[in-house]
C-alpha cells in the first residue's frame, strides 16, 4: 500500500519533471534537452573489457595491449557523441491518430525526419509507451515514416501517454532516450454490440417519446441487377461475376426516407458501457443503410444527418460520454 | 500499454542475421593467426563451428542446435582440455579455452546478449592474441579483426545499414580513436606488473636451457629476429660477437643442462642477498638492447656485460657472467648494456667453478675417456692440450654442416671417431667433455654469435645466428673463450651462417619463402632490410617503448619533470583530448544536407529573402529570380542572377559538376553578402 | 522560346486571341504524344482550337460529333459486304485521321466512349479479329461539356487519365474579346510544319535531359499526393510519367534542353488536375487541387 503510494507520487513527480522539460508538441526536434543518455548494460560490460586489457596489458607490460585497451576507450568516448548525435538527427512528428473502437488496434503515421533537407537518424529505434517494457522497432535507415500500431485502451477520450524513444546505435555502447508527449488524444468508441435498431420519432415532429417510426432489418437483401459502371464494387455479386461471367450488383433496400433518434436509455453507471456498446451498432447500421438518424444522449443531442461525417461524429460522442461540453476535434 | 508489440526478433533470426557470421569470420582469422599457441583438435573445431555458421546464413541448413548438445559438446571438449592443461601450462590452457568457449557460443547464438558477449570475448582474445604476436603484420591482422567486430557490432543496431556504410562507420571511428588511444598511451605512466602472470612453455622458437647436439641446428633454420642492439659506441666486429645467453654446467654424455649444484650456490646467494658485482675495468661497448619475447628469463650481453635494466623490469648479472631478467620475458622489452671487452673472466670463486665444471658422466662414450688420456699423456699443459685437440680436428678434416647424421649412442664418440662432421654444438659438446676429461675446468656457453649491421648502429640478431662455445678455466687468464667451430669452419665466425653454409646451400633450407634467403637478388634484399628496418622502428618507438623513453619524451617537451608540471601535463591531455573530441563532433554536429548544392542555393536565396522582404515558397529557381528582379536593385538581381544561372547548371543540366558547382555558389554568395550590404 | 516553334504559336494565338497559355498546353500536348481533354461550355471555341492545330500542324482532320446515338462503328469503320467482290472490305471511320475532335465526348454513351479511349490507347482500332493500324501522328482532342449539364455520360475517373492534360479555356477577356469581334477575318490558316517536321520534334523532346533532381521533385509532387490524405485520387504511376513527358515538351519549347522545376509547375495543372480530382467534386473547384499541391511541394530539392 505504502509502497503503491510512493510509487504513485514517485510518477507524479516524473511527470511534472517531465511536462516541463520535454513540454508537449506535435512536432519534437530531439535537443540536449530532450535526450537522456546513459552507457548500456553492454557499454558497462565494454568498460569492463576495457580494464581487464589494461591489467593484462600491465603484467604482460605489452605495449600492444595496452594501446588496444586505449583505442578502446577511445572509442568509447566518440561513441557517446556519436550515439547522441544521431538520436539528435530525430525529428518526430505523430500525424493524428485515427479513432478506432476499444481494444482494437489503430495505425497511427509517425515520421521520422520531419525537417526535411537533412539527414535522419541511422539504425533501430525503438518505441514503447512510457514505462512499459514492450516495444515497436523502426529501421531508420529504410523508412522515413511508419505505421505505429496503438492498442487502443476502453472507450473515451485519453490523451495519448508519453511515448519512450529508444536508440542503440552505432555501437549498442549508449542507450539514448527520450519520452515525448505528442500532444494527441485517443479517440476510443465503444466497441458494438450487437442489438435490436432502435429508431425514436423526431422530437420536433412528435412529443410522444418511445414510439417506433421504422426498424429495418439489418442488411436486407432485395436482389441482383445489372451492373452499372460506377457501382460500388463491394456491391459487386463477384459470385456470379466467377460463375456467369456477366456483371451483376447486389442491391438493398433503401431507408433513405426514414429518420429518427438513437438514444440512450437511463441505464446505471454499470449497464452504460453496454447500452454505449449498442448505440455504437445501431450507429453504425444506420450509416450503413443511409437512414438519416439522430444521436439523443440526454445531455447532448445530436440533429439527424447521414454519412460517414455524421457517423463519426456520433460516435465520437459516444466516446466523450457524459463530457459533453468538450469539443474534441480530430 | 499503448503502443502495441509487434512481433519480437526472433532466434531464428537472429542466428541466421549477418552479425554472428561475421563473428564467426573474424573469429576464424584471430585462430589461423594463433596455430602455435592453440590445440590443433581446438584450430579444427573452430574450422567446423565457423562452417556450421557460414550454412546457417546462408541458409543452406536450419539453425537447429539444442542447447543440450552445444552444453554437452563443452563439457567434453572442457574435460578434453584439461586433460591437455597438465603439459600446457596455465596460460596456453586459458587461451584455448577463451577460444573454445568462443566456438561453443558461437554454435548458438538465440540472443542479442550473445552477440555481446560473443563480442566481448573475441576482443579479449585479440588482446591476448598480442601475447604471441607483436609483429607489425600481426598487429595490422588484429586492427582489422577490431575493425570487423567494431563492424558486426554496427550491424546488431543498424540491420539495414549497408556494408559499406558501415565499414566506413567503424573504419572513421578507428581512426579517430588512434590519435586519443596514442596521447593516452604516451602520457599515461606505465605501471609495473602487478601480479605474475603466467607464460607459456615452449611456446616460441629459440634457445633452450637443455642442449643436446642438433638442437641448435633446428634453430639454424629459423630467420625469427631474436634481439636487436643499438651502439652508441663503436660496432664489435663479427668474431668479436659472442652473445652469451646462459651456461651449461651439467654433462650427461649426450646432453648438456644447467648444473643443479650451480642452482643451489645460486639460490644460497640469493637467500644472503649477495649479488655478483665484478669489478669493472678497461674499455667497453654501449649499448642497448631490444629483445624479442622469448617467454624466458636470460637476456642477451658480450663478455663481461654491466647491464641496467630502463624498463618496470629487473635486469641482473649471474655468477657465470650471464644476464638475466627477474621475470619471464614476454613481450619486447630494452636495456641497456656496457660490455668491456678487455677484462678477464677471473672475478668468480675458484674453487666452486672447478668443482662444478669438472662433473663429468660416470660412463659412456669409453672412445674419448681412452684418447683423451692418451693426449694427456702425450701433451705438456692445458695450452698444449687444446692445441692437440685443434690440431686432431684440422689433421682429420672434420667439417661444419647444418645436416648432421643423428648420433644417438655415444654421441661424443660418435662424433669424434666415425662422423667427423657437425654443427657447433658437436664441437663444442666434444671440446668440454675431452677438457673436463683432462681435469681442465670448461663448460658450455649458447648464446648468438655475430647478426646484421642493419644500420650504422644497429645490429639484429636472428635464431639462425644461434651458436655454442666453450669456456675453460685457465689457472692464469680465469675463464676463457675457445670456439671449436671457428677452427673447423672460420667463415662461421667472420661472416655467418650464411656465407659458412654456401657450399651446402642448407642455409634457412626449410623456409623457401624467407626473405633472408633472397638475400643475393639486391632488390629483394633492399625489401628485406627496409622491413627489416621498419621493424626495428616499431620494435623501438612502440614495442619497446617503457617507462624511461616516456620519461625523456615528457622532458624533451616539458623540461624537468616536477609534480606540478605533471599535473599540468594530465590537465592538459584531458584538455587535449576533449578538443580532439570536439572536433570529431563537429561534422556530426552540422545539419547534413542531402543535397549540398541545393543547400548552398537555399543560403542565397534565404539571404535576398531576408533582405527584400521575399518569399520564394515553392517558386522555381527561374520564376523565383523574376521575383527577386522585380523588387530587388540592378547589382543585387544581377548577382543572383549569376547565381541562379550557376545553380541551374549544376543541378538541371546534363553532365553537372556538382563539387564545382557547390563552390561556385559559395563564392556568389560571399559576392551576393557584398551586394546586399553596400545597397542597403 | 523555340524558334521552330514560335511561329506557330504567334498564329495560333492570332486564331484562339487571348488563350495563350492554353495555346501553349495543347502545342506541348501534341509534342508530347499525348491526347488532349478540352472542358468547356459550348462555344468557348474548343472547335476551332483543334482545328487550328491540325490544319497548321499540317494534319489530316476529323471531326466527330458524340451524341447519345452514335455507334462504336460510326467512328471506328465497319466491314462491309462487298457485293462485286464478294467479299468483306474495310470501310475506315473518321477516327483513322491524325488529329481526331470527338466534340462533346460526354454525350455519347460509355461504350462509345470506351470504343474511343481503346483506340487512343492502343493506337490501333480491332475489328472482327482484324487490327487497323491507326496513323501516325495521332492527336485525339477531345471536348466535354461540363458534367452538370443534362443528358451526358461522364467519362469514368479511370479513363479520363488516358487523356495527357485537360484545359478548360473560359471566356476571354475584354480586351481579347473586343479585339477578336474587330478582326473577324475568315482568312483561312495555312499549313506551317509537316508530319516530318513534327516527328523529328517530337524525336528531339525525347533526348531533353532530365536530371535527378527534376526526377525526385515529380516523385515528391506524386507521393505527397498520396500520403498527405487531402487527396482523394492520388495521382498514379501513369500520371507521374504524363508529368516528365509534358515537362521534356514544355522543357524543348523553351528552347532548352534541360528540364528544370518551373517547366513541371507550367503543365502540373493541365496534366494533375483531372487526374486528382474525384469524378463526384464540383467541376467548378477547377484547378484548385494542382495547385494546392504545387504550393506544399518545394522544387528544390531537399
Amino acid at each position: 500500500m505504502l509502497l503503491a503510494n510512493l510509487q504513485r507520487a514517485w510518477r507524479k513527480r516524473m511527470d511534472d519533471w517531465l511536462n516541463r522539460r520535454i513540454p508537449a508538441a506535435h512536432k519534437q526536434q530531439l535537443d540536449l534537452r530532450s535526450i537522456f543518455i546513459l552507457p548500456s548494460r553492454f557499454g558497462w560490460l565494454y568498460l569492463l573489457l576495457c580494464i581487464s586489457l589494461f591489467v593484462l596489458g600491465t603484467n604482460y607490460q605489452n605495449n600492444l595491449m595496452l594501446i588496444l585497451c586505449f583505442v578502446m576507450l577511445a572509442i568509447l568516448l566518440i561513441n557517446l557523441h556519436a550515439s547522441y548525435w544521431n538520436f539528435a538527427r530525430l525529428c518526430l512528428m505523430l500525424k493524428a491518430i485515427p479513432p478506432g473502437y476499444a481494444n482494437s488496434q489503430v495505425t497511427a503515421k509517425l515520421h521520422l525526419n520531419a525537417a526535411e533537407h537533412q539527414k535522419s537518424a541511422s539504425g533501430e529505434i525503438r518505441v514503447s509507451t512510457f514505462g512499459d517494457d514492450e516495444y515497436q522497432v523502426i529501421d531508420a535507415d529504410c523508412v522515413q515514416s511508419v505505421d505505429l500500431k496503438l492498442q487502443l485502451p476502453e472507450r473515451g477520450i485519453h490523451r495519448l501517454p508519453r511515448l519512450t524513444i529508444e536508440s542503440f546505435f552505432p555501437l549498442g555502447l549508449y542507450r539514448c532516450w527520450t519520452h515525448l508527449d505528442f500532444n494527441t488524444h485517443l479517440v476510443v468508441f465503444p466497441a458494438p454490440q450487437r442489438c435490436e435498431l432502435k429508431l425514436y420519432a423526431l422530437p420536433d415532429e412528435n412529443e410522444q417519446e418511445g414510439s417506433l417510426v421504422a426498424q429495418p432489418g439489418t442488411e436486407d437483401f432485395e436482389g441482383l441487377r445489372r451492373y452499372v459502371v460506377g457501382d460500388n464494387l463491394n456491391r459487386v455479386a463477384w459470385k456470379h461475376v466467377a460463375k456467369q461471367q456477366q456483371w451483376l450488383s447486389k442491391n438493398f433496400e433503401s431507408y433513405a426516407s426514414v429518420s429518427g433518434f438513437l438514444k440512450l436509455p437511463m441505464v446505471d453507471a454499470v449497464n452504460l458501457e453496454q447500452e454505449l456498446a449498442k448505440l455504437a451498432h445501431q450507429i453504425n447500421v444506420c450509416s450503413q443503410q443511409n437512414v438519416s438518424f439522430g444521436l439523443d444522449l440526454g445531455g447532448q443531442k445530436l440533429a439527424p444527418a447521414t454519412g460517414e461525417a455524421h457517423r463519426i461524429k456520433c460516435l465520437t460522442a459516444l466516446a466523450a460520454y457524459p463530457d459533453n461540453t468538450s469539443e474534441v476535434r480530430l | 500499454m499503448i503502443v502495441a508489440t509487434t512481433k519480437p526478433q526472433s532466434a531464428i533470426d537472429i542466428e541466421q542475421s549477418i552479425t554472428p557470421f561475421i563473428m564467426a569470420l573474424a573469429y576464424i582469422a584471430l585462430v589461423f593467426t594463433m596455430l602455435t599457441p592453440v590445440l590443433s583438435w581446438i584450430t579444427v573445431l573452430a574450422v567446423c563451428v565457423v562452417i556450421v555458421r557460414g550454412s546457417f546464413y546462408f541458409r543452406d541448413q536450419q539453425p537447429q542446435i539444442a542447447l543440450r548438445t552445444v552444453n554437452l559438446l563443452a563439457i567434453l571438449a572442457a574435460i578434453t582440455l584439461g586433460w591437455f592443461s597438465l603439459s600446457l601450462g596455465l596460460l596456453l590452457t586459458m587461451v584455448n579455452l577463451l577460444v573454445m568457449a568462443c566456438a561453443f557460443k558461437l554454435l548458438r547464438i538465440t540472443r542479442r546478449k550473445d552477440l555481446t558477449q560473443l563480442f566481448a570475448s573475441l576482443l579479449f582474445l585479440t588482446g591476448c592474441g598480442f601475447i604471441f604476436e607483436q609483429g607489425l603484420l600481426h598487429t595490422s591482422i588484429y586492427v582489422s579483426i577490431t575493425l570487423v567486430l567494431l563492424c558486426s557490432l554496427i550491424t546488431i543496431h543498424a540491420p539495414h545499414m549497408s556494408k559499406r556504410g558501415a565499414i566506413k562507420y567503424t573504419g572513421i571511428q578507428l581512426l579517430q580513436a588512434m590519435p586519443i588511444a596514442v596521447l593516452l598511451f604516451l602520457v599515461l605512466p606505465k605501471l609495473p606488473p602487478l601480479w605474475q602472470m603466467p607464460t607459456a612453455q615452449g611456446a616460441k622458437t629459440g634457445l633452450s636451457d637443455t642442449v643436446t647436439p642438433g638442437d641448435i641446428a633446428e634453430l639454424s633454420q629459423s630467420s625469427e629476429l631474436a634481439f636487436r642492439a643499438i651502439f652508441s659506441t663503436e660496432l664489435p666486429r663479427n668474431n668479436q660477437r659472442y652473445w652469451r645467453a646462459m651456461t651449461l654446467e651439467q654433462f650427461d654424455g649426450k646432453t648438456w643442462t644447467r648444473s643443479p649444484t650451480r642452482r643451489q650456490i645460486t639460490r644460497q646467494y640469493r637467500q644472503l642477498g649477495r649479488s655478483f658485482t665484478p669489478v669493472y675495468e678497461g674499455e667497453f661497448w654501449d649499448y642497448q638492447v631490444i629483445a624479442e619475447p622469448s617467454h624466458q628469463t636470460w637476456l642477451f650481453a658480450l663478455d663481461v656485460a654491466s647491464p641496467s635494466a630502463n624498463s618496470e623490469f629487473g635486469v641482473n648479472l649471474g655468477f657465470e657472467y650471464q644476464v638475466y631478467a627477474s621475470r619471464p620475458v614476454v613481450s619486447t622489452m630494452s636495456y641497456t648494456v656496457e660490455s668491456y671487452y678487455n677484462m678477464s673472466l677471473d672475478q668468480t670463486l675458484q674453487t666452486v667453478d672447478s668443482r662444478v665444471n669438472l662433473q663429468i658422466p660416470s660412463n659412456g662414450n669409453p672412445k674419448t675417456v681412452e684418447w683423451v688420456a692418451g693426449l694427456v699423456a702425450q701433451t705438456d699443459g692445458p695450452s698444449d692440450f687444446i692445441d692437440a685437440i685443434q690440431r686432431y680436428f684440422l689433421e682429420q678434416e672434420f667439417s661444419y654442416t647444418l645436416r648432421p647424421q643423428p648420433m644417438p649412442k655415444n654421441p661424443v664418440d660418435e662424433f669424434l671417431f666415425n662422423q667427423q662432421a657437425g654443427f657447433c654444438v658437436h664441437y663444442a659438446s666434444a671440446l668440454a667433455y675431452a677438457l673436463r676429461l683432462a681435469n681442465i675446468p670448461a663448460r658450455l656457453v649458447t648464446g648468438y654469435q655475430g647478426g646484421e649491421i642493419q644500420s650504422d648502429a644497429v645490429i639484429s640478431v636472428y635464431q639462425y645466428d644461434a651458436h655454442a662455445w666453450v669456456e675453460a678455466w685457465l689457472d692464469d687468464r680465469g675463464w676463457v673463450r675457445i670456439d671449436p667451430t671457428a677452427w673447423v669452419s672460420p667463415d662461421r665466425i667472420d661472416f655467418g651462417l650464411e656465407q659458412a653454409m654456401r657450399e651446402e646451400g642448407s642455409f634457412l633450407a626449410d623456409s623457401p619463402l624467407s626473405l633472408a634467403r633472397l638475400k643475393n637478388i639486391a632488390a629483394f634484399n633492399q625489401l628485406r632490410l627496409w622491413f627489416a628496418n621498419l621493424d626495428y622502428q616499431w620494435s623501438k618507438w612502440v614495442l619497446g617503448f617503457n617507462n624511461q623513453q616516456q620519461k625523456d619524451i615528457l622532458r624533451q617537451i616539458f623540461g624537468e619533470l616536477t609534480t606540478a608540471k605533471l599535473s599540468v601535463i594530465g590537465l592538459s591531455l584531458v584538455a587535449l583530448i576533449a578538443l580532439l573530441l570536439g572536433l570529431y563532433i563537429l561534422p556530426m554536429m552540422r545539419n547534413r544536407s542531402l543535397n549540398p548544392l541545393a543547400n548552398e542555393y537555399r543560403k542565397s536565396v534565404e539571404l535576398v529573402e531576408a533582405s527584400f522582404a521575399i518569399k520564394r515558397a515553392t517558386l522555381g529557381p527561374e520564376d523565383f529570380l523574376q521575383r527577386v528582379a522585380d523588387s530587388a536593385d540592378n547589382a543585387s538581381t544581377a548577382v543572383f542572377a549569376q547565381i541562379t544561372e550557376a545553380y541551374i547548371k549544376s543541378e538541371y543540366q546534363p553532365s553537372p559538376a556538382q563539387f564545382e558547382g557547390i563552390k561556385q555558389l559559395q563564392q556568389l554568395r560571399r559576392l551576393l553578402r557584398k551586394t546586399l550590404k553596400k545597397n542597403r | 522560346m523555340n524558334n521552330a516553334i514560335a511561329p506557330v504559336i504567334a498564329e495560333l494565338d492570332q486564331t484562339i486571341i487571348g488563350k495563350s497559355a492554353q495555346n501553349r498546353l495543347a502545342v506541348c500536348c501534341l509534342l508530347s504524344h499525348g491526347h488532349l481533354l478540352i472542358e468547356d461550355l459550348p462555344g468557348m471555341g474548343k472547335t476551332t482550337l483543334s482545328h487550328a492545330l491540325a490544319t497548321l500542324f499540317g494534319l489530316d482532320y476529323a471531326r466527330i460529333q458524340f451524341t447519345s446515338d452514335l455507334l462504336p462503328a460510326d467512328m471506328l469503320g465497319a466491314n462491309i459486304f462487298d457485293v462485286q467482290k464478294q467479299q468483306f472490305t474495310f470501310h475506315p471511320g473518321p477516327i483513322f485521321s491524325q488529329v481526331v475532335l470527338a466534340d462533346e465526348i460526354n454525350r455519347a454513351s460509355p461504350k462509345t466512349q470506351s470504343a474511343l479511349l481503346e483506340a487512343m490507347e492502343e493506337q490501333q482500332v480491332s475489328l472482327d479479329g482484324q487490327t487497323h493500324e491507326l496513323p501516325e501522328p495521332f492527336f485525339v482532342i477531345a471536348t466535354q461539356n461540363p458534367l452538370h449539364q443534362a443528358g451526358t455520360y461522364p467519362l469514368p475517373e479511370s479513363q479520363l487519365d488516358r487523356f495527357l492534360m485537360r484545359i478548360t479555356l473560359g471566356y476571354p477577356d475584354w480586351q481579347a474579346e473586343k479585339q477578336m469581334l474587330q478582326n473577324d477575318n475568315d482568312e483561312p490558316l495555312k499549313s506551317m510544319i509537316t508530319a516530318q517536321q513534327l516527328s523529328d520534334w517530337q524525336g528531339q523532346i525525347e533526348t531533353i535531359h532530365v536530371a535527378d533532381a527534376v526526377l525526385e521533385y515529380i516523385l515528391r509532387l506524386v507521393s505527397f499526393s498520396r500520403e498527405s490524405g487531402e487527396y482523394a485520387n492520388p495521382l498514379s504511376p501513369r500520371a507521374s510519367r504524363a508529368i516528365l513527358r509534358a515537362s521534356k515538351a514544355w522543357a524543348w519549347m523553351e528552347n532548352r534542353d534541360y528540364v528544370i522545376p518551373e517547366d513541371v509547375q507550367h503543365v502540373f495543372a493541365a496534366v494533375a488536375e483531372h487526374r486528382l480530382r474525384s469524378p463526384g467534386s464540383d467541376s467548378d473547384l477547377s484547378f484548385q487541387l494542382s495547385e494546392s499541391l504545387l504550393a506544399a511541394v518545394d522544387p528544390i530539392a531537399a
